[in-house]
């Protein structure tokens, strides 16, 4: 492999694994919400 | 300090801060620093590799600190710090793994050796991804914190000696602040510095950003128990 490709290869390996990460963060997230909006939902047909 | 999902916001802050000024730190890595002589090009994997490995350590001692203070005091919240660290740590030890193996081949002509820094190196990684194994098990959460507490200081035992194995030992890894000055170029020890601390901008922001997550999972699964009683 050329040295310039390598280079290349191991900083795209870096900014896909924090990438990867952080889409991982967000997708926990994005379900946190769900989780919380069905427990809102469920609150309020009790307090309805 | 107690996580709360307050961190959520002030960790997108800081992780955004950081991969914007890792971004920037590369115009000092491929325009500032000049071109090793005896490596050429392929040295520049450092300026990714060393921070990686950096912070990836700085995260397993966070760990080992939280779980003291965990079984010190028994506050979830020192447990939540710890659930992210580790996850970061495991994260960024596995592409210091990876970016190494590709230097490794450039510079040994393999991909990997029994060399006593990479050695260790997979042992750690190997151990701290059995912590979050046990993480992931189904047990009752107080006897799940304790547990990884433990684990959490047990398996600290092998992060110095990743830090000194290229010290200790015969290693062909090099050391890179071993001998005084660390035989780095002035431009190249400046673009090391920037590029270490954006990645800690990054880390922070990674940590505070978990951690804050964490701490609204866990208060989302006391509601959902709450509710789950009343039905």
């Amino acid at each position: 492999m050329e040295a310039l490709t390598v280079v290349v290869l191991a900083n795209a390996i870096a900014w896909l694994g924090i990438g990867g990460y952080l889409a991982f963060i967000t997708l926990s997230q994005r379900r946190l919400a769900q989780r919380l909006a069905l427990l809102e939902s469920a609150a309020r047909r009790i307090d309805g | 300090m107690p996580p709360s999902p307050r961190h959520i916001p002030t960790g997108s802050a800081l992780a955004a801060a950081g991969g914007l000024a890792l971004a920037a730190s590369q115009w000092l890595v491929f325009r500032h620093a000049p071109v090793e002589a005896t490596m050429g090009l392929t040295q520049k994997i450092f300026y990714i590799h060393l921070p990686l490995a950096w912070w990836a350590l700085a995260s397993f001692l966070v760990v080992f600190a939280g779980s003291i203070l965990f079984l010190l005091r028994r506050n979830p919240a020192t447990d939540a710090w710890c659930r992210a660290a580790c996850e970061i740590g495991v994260l960024l030890s596995g592409l210091a793994l990876l970016t190494g193996m590709l230097w490794g081949r450039q510079a040994w002509g393999v991909w990997w050796t029994w060399d006593p820094r990479l050695t260790t190196t997979l042992v750690m990684w190997f151990v701290y991804a059995g912590y979050l194994v046990l993480r992931g098990l189904d047990m009752p959460a107080p006897r799940k914190r304790v547990a990884c507490a433990v684990l959490g200081i047990a398996a600290f035992c092998d992060v110095p000696l990743v830090f000194l194995s290229a010290r200790l030992w015969r290693s062909i890894h090099p050391a890179v602040f071993a001998s005084k000055g660390g035989g780095l170029e002035p431009e190249m020890k400046l673009a090391v510095i920037a590029c270490t601390l954006s990645m800690g901008l990054l880390w922070a922001g990674l940590l505070a950003l978990r951690t804050g997550q964490i701490a609204q999972e866990e208060r989302i699964e006391t509601l959902e128990g709450l509710a789950g009683q009343d039905d």
